[in-house]
């Protein structure tokens, strides 16, 4: 037991200096504030090939990607470019080919299938374009199932999922089951989900991509509340232009590899979050949210 | 735009109350059907017995035929004016005109059968089988159309059920659920009712004695199951919050599936269901057959015998016999001389066994003395008395339950009388010799053991002969018969055979042919003059207080022999089991085989299990992705589906064997009737087990449990990507 334990630190000791290089590589001009902030995921050279009807097809081409804590990040790109891809791999639902990852100095590609589940259950929480809420269970239930997954008792359970979709604006709704619940309603129960095990990252694959824009606005709102009053990290797969303008930091990628990687410390975003909130780390005056700005971040979406 | 909606509103309005006369349409006729299944027997009954009754049940009946005819007819009309498109219009239509003709061509074989029977009473042979001599009455062009049309009528009595059913939906569910509490209620107040009142058991054999447990075992059984569809959400919802996965199993059980998958689910619950129902009943008949055999070869035969290996004979028995008798848990003792005969009469001759008894301990040991069905076990230490036999006593033949051929009966009297030289000599005696039956009273006190020796000429040894020895040697109680061994004298001409002639004292039937065929008692010291054992004895029988603990007696007896004093280490103890270890292990592998042969139902119901799951996890795929998304490990996964073929398996198991009971207990009272000449039993016996009502579940759910590992084993080896892209 010990041996395999102790080649495992050395290997993440390992990991951990080249992350540190790759990630100054990566990004050189980070701004002075950045320093305060935990380095909570950090990808290199990630690289994922999938046999299809003989052919190999590379669909990641050496990613390398640092999030930090309570960081909303934004991946844009064609579709194609990898991007769902890469928001798996991160997320532990599927192993690279090459390159590792790194969350919180533990090394993610060296550990054991129920290792992973254990992290995913408590570290991330997931948000599905198609929702994919359990369709027999109702609201809370759907609420409560990271939970119970963990066996949790259902008593406080219930009271933290409670008071999540009040948070989500669907107190009146707990009893009905998905398929009683319209798509946007269906979204906010997935985010409370994703929510209530208080997860370090929430991964969104395309979470209002088939939304009408006054329902995916209402939920961008509600993303940028959260990680405002959670301090929640945000990754966010997206092909709305309109969400991808006000993040603070858009990442890019096209066939396999990350295009641009951009920051925006004076971002829109603490504009959207509600006034109610207080503003997060990044001290910026509220600003009205840009809707005519999106090309530069989106390269020929 | 108003117009079409105006039509909509017609069309609801136009449909009304048709679901709800259908419904009750389907109530009326379903429970005129089951009238009929109850009334066909008491109908012929009264057709032979009371023939204007029987024509006004059938007239009433058919009024109510007539009436529900009409009422279909009547809301098939109805239907007709409903909208072409309206849901379920086609269901109503098809079930309102079935019922009509339904009804019609139920008639025909009531109308032909009533006619047949009424016939049969007539004609004026009314015996017990009713129905055999109705149907036998009738022309044989009646018969034909008698069997067609009762299976056409069966047919459409189904497809009535069937389609009953699915009218039942289409009413308003406030009715549904209104029919059901009152049905609840009734069945509630059915089970207190027959639970305070009716026996659980038949008090004894007989028709008459089951009805009432049968009433009460029907209404049980109904209870029984409401209980279980109303308790069925509430034992699922508890269920759910004991563990995470089976909270998942259960709710994916619950819920609506696709109607294939639903369809698939209910199957293979049912295929369990049945498999186990069926396994258990042959179980149970086939552990009759063992119980009743086990039941007579105990009655014939002592639990433990205690003799000795070899042929060397068996001295000093008198204080192992006080040893025995001390020991704890043992009944009852007696010894035995047996030794291979021939035995012939006058008319025929058999091989049997011929066994020296002690008749005043024998009937502590073997039901021999209850068996006697002619003659008395008296007479044997008494044969004396057997000189004059009282006239019906010798003359009341063939009592026996079973009868013999016509040609025995005939003849079995006239060859004794003409043949039997006994006879003739036996019938003088009786009219003049009372002085002699004095003496030989005066003499017995003196000699009570050798009583052959004391009387004349004519007192012969008495023997006891099984019913079939009896039988094949036309033997009848007072009768007389010549016993020869094999083993004789040493004579002029190398060993001569050794021949007595004995009478007859009684004749048993113990309902084991073996013994009944084979078996001849005589009085131990005759036996053991006949057989030249001297003061020897083959062995001692031991009866032990409860059969169960033989084993472990025997064993005690052994112990005593071996190490009491004098020591006896030669002497051999065998309980029943090991004397029948041959019968009753080809009996145990036969269940075996039995039990191997039928799990295969069982595992055929578990193939079913494993499609449904294996569909289940196809469906459930995405569900299976979430959840590893969520945190869901592999094993979690595994245990996720284990639990669903459990529960499907143990819902199965369950009915199953509710359904078995039920089976087993109408088998048990109601009965297969077998012929005796063939199987030696009047009906199929049935013994149930509980333990093997519990083997049978346990095999059941366990099938259902490996069924389901594949299924499991692919669901755990999904990756969550792959999973979450299936949509």
């Amino acid at each position: 037991m010990t041996e395999p334990a102790a080649e495992t630190a050395v290997e993440t000791a390992a990991a951990e200096t080249a992350a540190v290089e790759t990630a100054a590589a990566v990004a050189p001009a980070e701004p002075a504030s950045r320093p305060l902030r935990e380095r909570l995921l950090v990808a290199e050279g990630l690289h994922k090939r999938f046999l299809h009807e003989g052919s190999v097809v590379e669909v990641l081409k050496g990613v390398d990607l640092v999030i930090d804590e309570g960081e909303m990040v934004c991946v844009v790109g064609q579709s194609g470019a990898g991007k769902s891809t890469l928001l798996h791999l991160l997320g532990t639902l599927d192993l690279p080919s090459k390159g590792t990852i790194t969350f919180a100095d533990r090394d993610l590609t060296r550990m054991s299938s129920s290792e992973l589940a254990a992290f995913r259950n408590e570290k991330i929480g997931f948000v599905f374009q198609f929702h994919h809420l359990l369709p027999e269970f109702d609201a809370i239930e759907n609420v409560m199932m990271p939970g119970l997954v963990r066996g949790m008792n259902r008593g406080p359970l219930r009271e933290r999922a409670t008071a999540l979709l009040e948070e989500v604006g669907l107190a009146h709704r707990f009893k009905h089951r998905p398929g009683e619940l319209s798509g946007g309603e269906q979204q906010r129960v997935a985010l409370a989900r994703a929510l209530v095990m208080e997860p370090a990252v929430v991964m969104a694959d395309e979470p209002t991509g088939n939304l009408d824009s006054e329902t995916s606005e209402a939920i961008h709102q509600l993303f940028f509340q959260l990680n405002a009053t959670r301090r929640t990290t945000f990754l966010i797969v997206t092909h709305s232009r309109d969400l991808a303008a006000r993040m603070p930091r858009v990442v890019s990628m096209k066939d396999g590899k990350v295009l641009t990687d951009e920051r925006r410390p004076d971002a829109e975003f603490a504009a959207a979050a509600a006034p109610h909130t207080e503003p997060p780390a990044v001290d910026a005056p509220p600003v009205e949210p840009a809707a005519e700005e999106p090309e530069e971040a989106l390269p020929a979406s | 735009m108003a117009r079409p909606e105006a039509r909509a509103d017609a069309v609801r309005q136009s449909f009304g109350p048709l679901p709800l006369v259908h419904g009750l349409l389907a109530l009326v006729c379903l429970g005129g059907f089951i009238a009929i299944a109850a009334a066909w027997p008491a109908l012929w009954q009264l057709a032979l017995a009371d023939a204007g009754l029987a024509y006004g049940i059938a007239g009433g009946f058919l009024g109510l035929v007539a009436l529900t005819g009409l009422l279909a007819l009547l809301a098939h009309r109805r239907t007709r004016r409903v909208q072409p498109g309206y849901r379920g219009r086609g269901r109503l239509m098809a079930r309102s005109l079935h019922s009509v003709v339904a009804l019609l061509v139920t008639l025909v074989p009531l109308a032909i059968f009533f006619h047949g029977s009424t016939k049969a009473f007539e004609t004026g042979f009314a015996f017990s089988y009713a129905h055999d001599e109705a149907y036998y009455a009738l022309p044989m062009v009646l018969r034909t159309a008698l069997i067609i049309s009762g299976v056409v009528a069966v047919v459409a009595l189904l497809l009535d059920l069937i389609l009953a059913i699915s009218t039942w939906f289409l009413l308003p569910e406030r009715f549904r659920k209104g029919f059901w509490l009152v049905f609840d209620a009734l069945a509630l107040a059915g089970f207190v009712w027959a639970t305070a009142t009716l026996p659980i058991r038949p008090e004894e054999e007989g028709l008459e004695f089951v009805l009432e447990p049968g009433i009460r075992l029907a209404l049980t059984s109904l209870f029984a199951l409401r209980v279980t569809v109303r308790a069925l959400p509430f034992v699922m919802h508890s269920l759910e919050r004991v563990t995470f996965e089976l909270t998942i199993a259960a709710r994916h059980l619950r819920s609506k599936k696709s109607g294939f998958l639903a369809a698939i689910g209910g199957l293979s619950i049912l295929a369990v269901s049945v498999s186990t129902c069926m396994l258990t009943a042959v179980l149970s008949v086939m552990g009759g057959f063992r119980d009743d055999l086990k039941q007579k070869i105990l009655g014939n035969q002592a639990h433990i015998v205690v003799d000795q290996d070899e042929e060397r004979p068996f001295e000093g028995w008198d204080d192992v016999l006080g040893r025995v008798r001390g020991i704890d848990g043992v009944e009852g003792a007696t010894p035995f001389v047996r030794g291979e005969v021939m035995v012939s009469s006058t008319s025929n001759r058999a091989g049997a066994v011929l066994r020296g008894i002690d008749p005043e301990s024998v009937g502590d040991v073997t039901d021999l003395v209850d068996n006697i069905t002619n003659g008395r076990m008296d007479y044997l230490i008494h044969p004396d008395r057997l000189l004059n036999l009282p006239a019906e006593e010798r003359r009341s033949i063939l009592p026996l339950d079973i009868e013999l051929g016509s040609d025995d009966e005939g003849d079995a009297p006239e060859i004794e009388v003409i043949d039997d030289p006994a006879e003739p000599a036996a019938a003088p005696e009786e009219a003049d010799d009372e002085p002699i039956r004095d003496l030989d009273e005066f003499l017995r006190e003196d000699a009570p053991l050798d009583q052959t020796e004391v009387a004349d000429a004519d007192v012969l040894p008495g023997i006891v002969v099984g019913k079939e020895l009896a039988r094949t040697l036309r033997l009848f109680v007072g009768d007389e018969l010549d016993v020869v061994s094999p083993l004789g004298e040493l004579g002029p001409a190398g060993p001569m055979p050794k021949a007595r002639r004995f009478r007859v004292a009684a004749i048993f039937y113990s309902g084991m042919y073996e013994y009944d065929m084979k078996m001849a008692y005589v009085l131990l010291p005759n036996a053991q003059r006949f057989l030249s054992t001297g003061g020897a004895i083959s062995g001692i029988e031991v009866k032990t207080r409860e059969v169960d603990r033989a084993p472990e007696i025997a064993q005690a007896i052994a112990d005593e022999l071996e190490t009491g004093t004098p020591g006896r280490p030669e002497l051999r103890v065998q309980d029943w089991q090991e004397l029948n270890k041959n019968l009753f292990g080809a009996l145990a592998l036969e269940k075996l085989a039995m039990f191997v042969t039928l799990g295969i139902a069982i595992l055929i119901a578990g193939f079913c299990v494993f499609g449904t799951l294996t569909l289940m996890v196809q469906e459930k795929g995405r569900e299976v992705g979430i959840l590893q998304a969520m945190g869901t490990r592999a094993r979690a996964v595994v245990s996720i589906f284990l639990w669903e073929g459990f529960l499907i398996g143990i819902y199965g198991a369950l009915m199953g064997l509710g359904m078995g009971y039920v089976v087993v207990f109408i088998l048990e009272h109601f009965g297969v009737k077998l012929n005796p000449e063939v199987y030696y039993i009047d009906r199929l016996p049935v013994h149930t087990d509980p333990m093997e009502f519990v083997a049978v579940g346990v095999s059941a759910v366990v099938i259902c449990l490996v069924a389901t590992l594949f299924p499991a084993y692919l669901a755990s080896r999904m990756r969550p990507v792959d999973a979450l892209r299936q949509l």
